[in-house]
């Protein structure tokens, strides 16, 4: 009878420390999926603002162009002139863009010769976990004086 | 008692192994967390859209010339002779059209990669000739062991020379 | 003690198997939780590629490339109130801010994207059209458009469309059934309704379906109207509500790859949408020229003027109004199309009838700053 009792006590014993290894693993495995999701909602996010930059690259709001063929790397003064106003102003814009910017801000700041500023986007979250920000050079064109300024698009996006 | 000691002592290989195998994901798994994405993709962005933007830029007071022309006309010239080359008012200062875009150059640069501390190097020269015409860096020795670097060139035909204006940003 | 060793290796024997059985419970609940994860895990990353690849397409104009995907089913789909969504599995996005035009399931291992530059006259936003290898499209009808749109499809873009011509109704007969999952035939010239397609009988009704289109000579084919049909039984019959429009040739395209009329129609309505408020843009950028211009008494201003504030005839707010009126419902008539394509392409001696269009080129003339 004791030794029947301590086989079966080692049969439990051993099942014990075999769940007991299961049981470790899993939850070993359950945190580091975790944290490659982590992981993953900050690639998501890089890959987010090189998407939004794309799109801002590429629009036809802001983009100059010259008998109807748009310019690359070239922004229209006036263009971002009259988005300022159409976004402050008028009813229902910024919620459009919202759909396409999501949580980011927008801004485009001359650096050469002079130092306008233009606001063109804003939706920015109080609290955030992670913000990635990017500034690429860019050309204003004013089409009145036919003159190129140097610029940087700023682009900040947030994430909880 | 001897059958009992190695069931032990397998019991324990199992453990000390599983904890090795564990120890080693932890390791690769800690190694391969960080992303280049945006990273690469931004730096080479920001070197190409930086020489495309700074041709295309007019000189604040150099008769409405753009970079790329004043670049020709000290090239043409001889980027040494700045008698020859057009001479900018440089708001009532006049200088070269050397001076004048090594000037804003560095203006602009000053605003973005100087400001940032960033290593890079801007260079204008004729490869074929072996000959540098202009040259504005930064901690170019961090380039060295940098990890990553990004070079992005325009070339300017001028009088039959193709002439290279680079952007060198190293991590 | 006897007894009890009699019935030792019997309860032994039902232990192991007990514990074995949950053992093996246990593992393959777990294998299969994790097949649900991977096949939920290629259809997000899936989802992210076409997201990103849409998006860069939608970004460049008159591009065509052709994409490799794992062999998901892709379902898109447009629902009354037109939300727009394209999903894998049971993992779907939505369709925000880019137009793409595609039938309601795409299979395969492969993917045809196109673009095409939708302006008005001025640039509005890149049209996307996505498609199958495995969609067949038949061009039924020789009139010039149709000619046109083959020589598009066939030779024109740089992708492997199915696609091959037939000059009458009654040759839809003659077109062999290579197992493609989805046929389309675009009919000009004739009507579709009750022409029989009976060697496709055996195929989903959705997936045999027509479109008309019916140009407008008064614009030189740049507007009309296009009705959509679907297979009953063997022959073609118009959907119900299956009338709308097109506003320039992209835009027929757009009909042309559509799955269903709310695909197209939903697409259309956030085009028009995006439309309304870059009008609203040129009119307060013509706005900001007229009043530079005006101050200096130079002859553009005169342009810009009617552009934006000729009280008689306001070219680009009517695109705007046209255009809002559309982005709520649509379709609504193809007046409206023409309406809107007078007021941007127009060419007439009389300068108040003219065009955006004509008024850009004044201003071209003249070395001023262009309307758009």
């Amino acid at each position: 009878m004791r030794r029947s009792q301590i086989k079966m006590g080692e049969t439990m014993g051993i099942l014990i420390i075999f769940f007991f290894l299961v049981i470790f693993g899993f939850s070993f495995y359950t945190n580091i999926q975790k944290w490659t999701f982590e992981q993953q909602k900050r690639v998501n996010l890089e890959l987010n603002i090189i998407k939004l930059y794309q799109r801002a690259k590429f629009m036809s709001e802001f983009q100059c162009s010259f008998k109807d063929i748009s310019v690359d790397n070239c922004y229209d003064m006036y263009k971002l002139q009259a988005f300022e106003q159409l976004i402050d102003k008028e009813d229902g814009v910024k919620d459009y863009y919202i759909n396409m910017f999501g949580t980011s801000q927008i801004n485009i700041v001359e650096i050469y010769p002079g130092n306008a500023k233009y606001y063109i986007y804003n939706n920015s979250i109080g609290s955030y976990t992670y913000k990635e920000v990017v500034g690429i050079p860019i050309s204003i064109y004013n089409a009145t004086s036919k003159r190129y300024a140097l610029g940087l698009l700023n682009i900040t996006v947030y994430s909880r | 008692m001897k059958k009992a000691q190695f069931e032990v002592i397998g019991l324990l290989m199992i453990v000390i192994l599983i904890s090795l195998g564990v120890l080693f994901v932890i390791q690769f798994v800690i190694q391969g967390g960080n992303s280049d994405l945006k990273s690469s993709h931004v730096e080479a962005e920001f070197a190409s859209s930086f020489l495309n933007a700074f041709i295309e830029t007019t000189a604040e007071d150099c008769y409405e010339q753009q970079m790329k022309s004043l670049i020709h006309d000290f090239i043409s010239v001889g980027h040494e002779n700045h008698a020859f080359q057009v001479s900018c008012n440089n708001l009532g200062t006049p200088i070269s059209s050397y001076r004048y875009v090594n000037q804003t150059a560095h203006q602009i640069l000053d605003k973005t990669l100087f400001r940032n501390n960033r290593a890079f190097e801007f260079k204008i020269s004729w490869d074929a000739g072996g000959l540098e015409y202009m040259n504005i860096n930064q901690s170019l020795s961090r380039c060295k062991s940098s990890l990553r670097e990004e070079i992005k060139k325009i070339t300017l035909p001028v009088d039959g020379k193709n002439i290279n204006i680079y952007l060198r940003l190293c991590e | 003690m006897e007894k009890k060793a009699a019935i030792e290796i019997q309860f032994n024997w039902m232990f192991v198997l007990i514990v074995g059985v949950i053992i093996f419970i246990f593992f393959t609940r777990i294998t299969m939780k994790y097949q649900e994860v991977s096949e939920s895990k290629i259809a997000i990353s899936v989802l992210a590629n076409v997201d990103t690849i849409a998006t860069g397409a939608a970004s460049s104009r008159d591009t065509d490339q052709i994409i490799d995907i794992p062999n998901v089913n892709m379902k898109i789909s447009s629902t009354e109130d037109c939300y727009r969504t394209y999903k894998i599995g049971g993992n779907n996005r939505r369709l925000e801010d880019v137009f793409i035009f595609s039938p309601d399931e795409i299979e395969g291992n492969k993917l045809i994207f196109w673009t095409l530059d939708w302006s008005i006259p001025y640039r509005i936003a890149n049209l996307v059209f996505l498609t199958s290898p495995l969609v067949k499209y038949v061009i039924v009808g020789d009139s010039g458009l149709a000619n046109e749109v083959n020589s598009m499809l066939d030779s024109g873009l740089g992708v492997p469309l199915a696609i091959e011509q037939r000059a009458t109704p009654g040759d839809i007969s003659l077109v062999p059934d290579h197992n493609h999952y989805q046929v389309r035939f675009v009919f000009f010239g004739f009507d579709p309704d009750g022409v029989s397609v009976s060697q496709f009988e055996d195929m989903p009704d959705k997936d045999v379906t027509a479109i008309q289109i019916i140009p407008d000579g008064t614009t030189f084919e740049e507007t009309g109207t296009i009705r959509f049909f679907e297979k009953e039984a063997d022959v073609l019959r118009p959907v119900t509500d299956g009338t709308t429009y097109y506003l320039k040739k992209e835009a027929m395209y757009g009909a042309l790859f559509s799955g269903n009329k709310y695909i197209y129609n939903c697409n259309m309505k956030a085009a028009f949408e995006r439309l309304r408020f870059v009008s609203q843009l040129y009119q307060n950028r013509s706005i900001l020229l007229n009043n530079i211009y005006s101050a200096q008494s130079l002859a553009c201003a005169n342009y810009y003027s009617q552009a934006c504030c000729n009280d008689a005839n306001p070219r680009i707010l009517t695109i705007r109004d046209l255009a809002e009126d559309m982005a709520r419902e649509f379709p609504r008539d193809l007046q409206d199309m023409n309406d809107m394509y007078t007021v941007a392409y127009n060419e007439d001696s009389d300068f108040s009838l003219e065009g955006i269009k004509q008024l850009n080129n004044h201003v071209l003339y003249y070395s001023c700053p262009e309307i758009y």
